[in-house]
This record gives structure tokens, sequence and C-alpha cells, in this order.
């Protein structure tokens, strides 16, 4: 139920998108724009999908973790001493 | 974008809302983890270097008095490499701004109402928050003028409230395991309140009024936010003791609780949390702003404010999903976030600053 709500919202707010902001990018043909909008608005589609079918989507704070994972013994004996 | 209106009253203050926002109810459980009853000091020893860090900025974007940091980085790097920091930049953006309102529903469905989804309360913030950028700078910029003095005034009471409460033995022993665990907690603070204001050089100095006498302005913002910081580290472990907080989620909250004088005078703590949620929404603007400011000069979006209503909608999907769970998160904060933001805030302007002299030694005049 939770998660319905925030599914419906999110579906919500796009299609409202869809309909009132981007026709206007494409007639004054602001294509940049209108890319970065259907990114945007397919990637938060994703990620509400991903909260009601319950199918996990790769985190960006993992990729953040990810990337200094090599530092990781060195963080540890520099702030986790306690 | 590239219109001169900031005055230097206004970056005073979005250089101390930005200093305070980010740190102030969350950084002082970690550094009384690390230092104990000593975090007071690790505060004061940020405060002193992240004065010479933002001096050290302010002299390197004073070499590009037309020029935000994303053309900076474009000029000295070159096409390829300054793009991917770029990207770098936008992600370090746009992270930080779903991770801020996380914050704030967070604390909201924690502190005070268990019932209500995350979701709600991110959405509200995040609506505020769209609304804020699309304004435009300036007159967010005004705006946080106004933030500044009710945050700071709240604070400041809710402190001298608490004072009644202080133990001074908790401070007790000063320097017990030497100098080396403050230093190391002043990393903690710095991470949150100085490196963050990596942010503002975004508008410093292309968006300023008058940008000779601005750098003293941006320097004076920061000691006062930094200031700030230091009472409310300082005050939890005089009041509390560094048990308790470094082990509660939100210290300064935890702190005004502890405000009770004579039988009218109690249950205010929630003056601390609006002058953290008006100093949060100043720094979280300043990111989208960057963020959206910087994707615009990279992709050459001719009008950015068009991309907001998708990039918000993006936001409040995202700050469902980017932590999922409160161990995680004190997780990501030591193994992310600190390693993150020093690469972006500190390493990334020091090889600027270096790469910046070699031009200039090796073509012998200004880049």
């Amino acid at each position: 139920m939770k998660n319905t709500l925030f599914f419906l919202f999110v579906t919500a707010t796009t299609l409202i998108i869809c309909v009132t902001v981007i026709p206007n990018l494409l007639k004054k043909r602001l294509y940049p724009e209108f890319w970065v909008s259907i990114v945007a608005l397919g990637l938060s589609l994703l990620i509400s999908f991903s909260k009601v079918f319950d199918f996990s989507v790769p985190n960006p704070s993992d990729l953040i973790l990810w990337i200094y994972s090599p530092l990781k013994g060195l963080i540890q004996g520099l702030l986790k001493q306690g | 974008m590239n219109k001169k209106i900031i005055t230097n009253k206004q970056l005073f203050s979005l250089a101390a809302g930005g200093s305070i926002g980010g740190s102030v109810l969350v950084s002082a459980p970690l550094m009384a983890g690390i230092a104990k009853q000593d975090a007071w000091i690790g505060a004061l020893i940020a405060l002193i270097y992240g004065a010479c860090y933002i001096f050290m900025l302010t002299c390197l974007s004073s070499q590009f008095p037309n020029m935000n940091f994303v053309e900076i980085i474009q000029t000295l790097l070159g096409k390829w490499l300054g793009s991917a920091f770029c990207v770098y930049y936008i992600f370090l953006c746009i992270l930080l701004s779903a991770h801020i309102p996380w914050y704030v529903g967070d604390f909201l469905t924690t502190m005070v109402m268990p019932e209500t989804p995350q979701y709600f309360v991110n959405a509200i913030y995040i609506i505020a928050l769209a609304i804020g950028v699309s304004y435009g700078l300036e007159a967010f910029a005004r705006a946080s003028e106004i933030f500044l003095k009710a945050g700071s005034f709240l604070f400041i009471l809710a402190m001298v409230l608490v004072l009644p409460n202080a133990h001074i033995g908790n401070l007790q022993p000063i320097l017990e395991n030497g100098i080396l665990p403050p230093l190391k907690s002043s990393v903690v603070l710095s991470s949150f309140s100085t490196f963050t204001l990596i942010i503002l050089l975004m508008i410093y100095p292309s968006n300023i009024n008058e940008p000779k006498k601005a750098s003293k302005e941006f320097v004076k913002g920061y000691i006062w936010g930094g200031f700030i910081s230091f009472t409310s580290i300082f005050l939890s472990i005089l009041v509390l003791g560094w048990n308790i907080t470094s082990k509660s989620r939100y210290a300064a909250y935890i702190l005004a609780n502890e405000i009770e004088i004579g039988v009218i005078f109690a249950r205010i703590e929630f003056i601390v949390f609006a002058s953290w949620i008006l100093t949060q929404f100043v720094v979280n603007v300043l990111y989208f702003y960057a963020g959206i400011s910087s994707l615009a000069h990279l992709l050459k979006l001719k009008q950015s404010g068009k991309v907001i209503l998708p990039l918000s909608l993006f936001l409040l999907a995202l700050a469902e999903i980017i932590f999922p769970g409160n161990i995680y998160q004190e997780n990501w904060i030591v193994f992310g976030w600190v390693p993150f933001i020093i690469t972006l805030g500190l390493v990334l302007p020091l090889c600027l600053f270096i790469v910046y002299w070699i031009k200039r030694l090796v073509s012998g005049k200004q880049v």
C-alpha cells in the first residue's frame, strides 16, 4: 500500500510533465533539454516500478562505495578507531 | 546565468548557511565516536584549517574572474579530462541533493511522525526545493539572508537556554589520548561543513557584485558557520557527555530536549530543528542549482529552467532508494562520503592550483 501510493504519485507527476512540459521543448527545438528530461523521468519511473514490483535497481551510493573500496583499510584505521 | 547579482552580504549568508546546514545536526555523533570528550578540540582545529582552505579556494577562483567552477576545470584540464571531472562533479551535486531530503525525511519520521511514510515528507520538501531553484539565484540569495538570521537566532537561543544543564566534568580529562583523535575527528567535521563549500565556486566570483571585497566575506561567512557547528558540538559534549552524544543519531536535537526552565519553558526542542532545516535548505538549493547549471554548461542547454521539474521528480525517486537503512547510511558516511568529498573538495582544487602554476610557468603569462 505504502509503495503503491508512491508509485501512483510518481506516475501521475510524470504524466503531467509529459503532457505539459515536453511538447513545448520539442516545439522550441530544445533537444538537449528534451533528452535530459526524458532520461530523468524514465529513471524515476524505473525506481518507482522497482518499489512496487520488488526488484532492485542499482544504487548510486553503492557506486561511490565501490569506487573507494581500495581505500577501505586506510579509512578504517583513520576514522573507526573509536 | 552570468549576471552579476549577488551582493557580498548574500555571499556571507550563503557561505555560513552552507557551512551550518551540512554539519550542525549530523556530525556531532561521528566526531564524539572518534575523539570522545575531545571532539570540541577537533571542531576548533577544523575551523582553523578550514579558514585556510577557503582562502585557497578564493585565491584559485580569483584568477578566473568570469568563470564558474566547471569552466575553470575545463580550461585547466582540457576537454576530455575536464569533462570527466565535470560529470563526477554533477554526480556529486545530484547525489547530495537527494541525500539532504533523505535526512530531513528520516529526522521527521524518526523523531516526530513515525507513522508517516518518508516520501510524503520528502515530496513536500522537494516541491519547496524546486520552487526555490526555479525562482533563480537572486531571489534565493536574498532569502538566504533571512534564513541565516532566523536560523542563527533560534540556534543561539536554544544553546543559551540549555547552558544551565552543562557539567564541566564531561570535558575531563582533556586530551586523554593526545592530539591525534581530535585531528581525526576534525576530518569528519570538515567533510560536512568545509569541503562542501566547493559548491560556492559555481557562483563565486562570476556572479558577485564586487569581487574584490568578496573573498573576505566568504571567509567570514565560513567562520560564522564553523562557530555555530563548534557550539553545537561543544555543548553536546558539555551537557550530554560524549557517550550519549556518540550514540544518538541527531545529537543537537537530543541536546535541546534538555531545555527545561520552570514549567512553561519545556518541549521547545523543535527550534533546533527549525534552524537546521532553514540552513539545510540553503545547502540543498545551492547543490541543486550547481548541478543544474553545470549540467547546462556541459550539455549546452539553452533554457536550463526547463529541466528543473523532471530532475526534481528524479530527486524524489532517488531519495527513496539512496539509503536502504540507517546502518547503511552510517557506514556510507565513513567509507563513501568522506573520501568522495575529499577527492572533489580538496584534491581537485589542489590539482587545479598546481596545473595553473605549471601552465603559468611554462607560458610565462596569464593562462
